[in-house]
């Protein structure tokens, strides 16, 4: 995450509720292997404790950004602004906000419907606690299998963090939060003709937070004529690290008009046995 | 952001102290004890659930609603203490016992678990009810030896019904994602109506009467039938709340002196009795069908790890594994195939395919080395064999097997199993 332009072309990476900059994977290296500037910011109420969650609405996570956005957009002559899950509904707001032009808009995994497969069924109750705040604030929302990750590898190694206490991503959030998230879904979903940028959707078809539906909406109601939507075959929601990744990066990559041929993935070999090895 | 000091207990004593005030009027008027006691069952639950250090707080609360709620229906207040005291006594037992065995697993979704559980109720039921029915002689009340087993069939029911209640939904967590969704909902929802409404006709006089002619004993199997298919469909929680939703159908006609339990000649008690222990039957059945459930889920879970663990371990060391059936003649295989190799596993399903990528010089040497064709002998010989094995862009590499014959009780191969690999290129030349 570069602090002065080193490149003509920057890009902000916003990442996604109660998590951090993990939930993008490998994005800022292979971006910057590419000769991007990549910067993040950490969201309000981010990083700590779920509980710093309690003092922010959506307003203050949308200035944030709107706020990065303004301090990097004089330094680059193309900025591009990416998004995953919640990021993402604030990478399409702000970009909406600002009339972004001179750079693309990337959406992956928003979560513009929250109706995915693995949903549970009491997931329309939550407005009726939005009317008693006290509970509402209260209340915990927890992360759960399959953790947005249909490689049972990863999924696995996510298990190992959140039971480790690494703080990659809140083991949980206040319901509070999801209200927030649903105001800002409410803004997402409004004047979205006035999106111009091109602007690359990427969803899973096995999404199991937010349905395809999202994608297509967005897809639809887009104002730009230069978009595209990539729909993910072997993953679900956390599409940056989920099976699909490298195809991801590769679309990133394409979008922003660079070989994709450079978000190669690590390549496994197998080295000599050492000297002192078993063959000795 | 933690759980309220007064929410948790607010709800305790209403949850407890409606069901007392509701059950104490089904007193059995010889021997003063509850008919229903489902009380009973909620103070267990809390006291399965909670730290040694919160005990006071519900026994506190329960005995004040349990007295209260006695000296209100005109026990005598010697009455009303003794089985205050008992209620609060066998209960403690029961959950201190209980946490004893189990240990930090606080939950009845595991069967060494529901089994202790169901033990100590049935023993400590019975053993309270002993207990209470010495006391109340000692007391002097005049109808003592009336008996001991409807105290304890009330609280035994009482504990079996309310406490797996408590433990299910006291551990109930919002989720974002994961836990039941929309379809497990309506399937769960069908068979619940399903359970409605056959305990409806099986124990409602009118209902029963205008469907059938007459109430049927047969006809209280019905219910039992979707208290397991909600059982295995809504898991714990829900198998609790069929369970629930059961005895008081049952419960509740059988108070208005309806359903097959009821007889012309009979006491009211006794068919509350009998009713119960057609409860207490239903919620061992439920509650082992989710146990039984809950414990399959933990083992395809133990399964999915090792797999994982096996997958890393073939990732890391670049390692493919096959195993060969000498029956069938095809091939399965663990570990990124595709990547190594640079073909789909199902292009190499059968011995065959498998050899067709071998060099021809190589062939039966392989076959031979590696096993493939059982020779009889004594000795089961673990072997690598380095052959030439033509890779997706039709270039032959050096690769080399690790395995051996399994065989089984009469001495025949089962499968041969082992380990794949590419040599480096170095090492390769190396050779060379």
């Amino acid at each position: 995450m570069t602090d002065s332009p080193r490149s003509a072309v920057g890009a902000l990476l916003i990442h996604g509720l109660g998590g951090t900059q993990y939930d993008l994977g490998l994005m800022h290296k292979v971006l910057r292997r590419a000769g991007v500037d990549t910067h993040a910011l950490t969201l309000p109420g981010h990083g700590s404790a779920p509980e710093d969650l309690l003092n922010v609405t959506a307003e203050d996570w949308l200035d944030a950004v709107q706020r990065k956005y303004r301090e990097l957009r004089p330094l680059y002559p193309t900025l591009h602004v990416m998004g995953m899950c919640m990021g993402s509904l604030l990478a399409i707001e702000v970009a909406k906000r600002e009339r972004h032009r001179d750079g693309t808009l990337v959406a992956l995994a928003s979560p513009v419907f929250i109706d995915g497969w693995s949903t549970p069924w009491y997931r329309a109750l939550r407005y009726l606690v939005y009317r008693l705040p006290a509970l509402a604030r209260r209340m915990k929302v927890e992360e759960a299998e399959p953790y947005g990750i249909k490689n049972e590898l990863v999924r696995s190694i996510v298990k190992a963090k959140f039971e480790r206490n690494d703080n990659f991503h809140y083991r949980w959030v206040p319901l509070y939060c999801i209200q927030q998230v649903d105001r800002l879904r409410g803004w997402v979903k409004q004047n979205l003709a006035d999106v111009h940028c091109p602007t690359l959707v990427v969803h899973a078809r096995e999404d199991e937070l937010t349905s395809l539906h999202s994608a297509r909406f967005l897809d639809a109601q887009l104002g730009t004529r230069d978009k595209k939507l990539v729909v993910l075959e072997n993953s679900y929601h956390m599409v940056c690290v989920d099976n699909d990744r490298d195809q991801v990066a590769q679309c990133v990559l394409e979008h922003f008009g660079i070989d994709p041929a450079l978000a190669k993935p690590r390549r496994r070999s197998t080295a000599e046995p050492a000297e002192s090895g078993l063959n000795d | 952001m933690k759980a309220s000091s007064w929410l948790q207990p607010l709800l305790f004593a209403i949850i407890y102290g409606l069901l007392a005030f509701f059950s104490i009027d089904a007193q059995d008027s010889a021997n003063l004890s509850t008919l229903i006691w489902p009380s009973a069952g909620i103070l267990l639950g809390a006291l399965m659930l909670s730290p040694a250090r919160q005990w006071p707080m519900w026994m506190l609360i329960a005995g004040v609603l349990h007295t209260t709620a006695s000296l209100t229906n005109s026990r005598p207040p010697s009455m009303a203490l003794l089985f205050t005291t008992a209620d609060l006594a066998t209960m403690a037992a029961i959950a201190a016992l209980w946490r004893y065995r189990v240990g930090e697993a606080c939950t009845l979704t595991q069967p060494r678990s529901l089994f202790w559980f169901i033990g100590l109720v049935l023993v400590g039921c019975i053993a309270g009810g002993l207990v209470t029915d010495e006391a109340l002689e000692w007391l002097h009340h005049p109808t003592a030896h009336y008996g001991w087993s409807t105290w304890a069939i009330s609280v035994g029911i009482g504990c079996l019904t309310g406490a797996p209640l408590v433990m299910a939904w006291g551990n109930f967590r919002v989720r974002l994602i994961g836990g039941p969704n929309r379809q497990n909902l309506l399937i769960g929802l069908l068979w619940f109506t399903a359970l409605l409404v056959t305990a409806e006709i099986a124990f409602d006089g009118p209902t029963s009467t205008w469907v059938f002619g007459d109430t049927n004993y047969e006809l209280t199997y019905l219910p039992l039938l979707f208290v397991v298919l909600v059982a295995m469909v809504w898991e714990e929680r829900g198998t609790t709340l069929a369970l629930v939703t059961l005895a008081l159908v049952a419960g509740v006609n059988t108070l208005q002196g309806e359903g097959p339990f009821v007889f012309e000649a009979q006491q009211r008690s006794l068919a509350l009795i009998e009713v119960q222990g057609y409860v207490g039957a239903a919620a061992l059945m439920g509650l082992t069908m989710s146990a039984i459930n809950a414990s399959r889920q933990q083992a395809l879970q133990l399964a999915a790890a090792w797999k994982v663990r096996f997958e890393g371990a073939l990732l890391s060391s670049r390692h493919l594994m096959y195993e060969f059936d000498p029956h069938s003649g095809k091939i399965s295989w663990g570990g990124e195939v595709q990547a190594l190799l640079g073909l789909s596993a199902a292009s190499l399903a059968t011995l065959d395919d498998f050899l067709a990528r071998v060099h021809p010089d190589d062939r039966q040497p392989f076959i031979d080395h590696a096993q493939f064709n059982d020779k009889g002998s004594d000795e089961i010989l673990t072997q690598s064999y380095r052959f030439r094995f033509r890779c997706a862009d039709g270039e032959y590499r050096d690769a080399v097997v690790t395995g051996a014959p399994i065989v089984d009780f009469d001495g025949e191969v089962y499968r041969v199993d082992g380990l794949l690999h590419l040599e480096s290129e170095l090492t390769m030349v190396q050779r060379v």
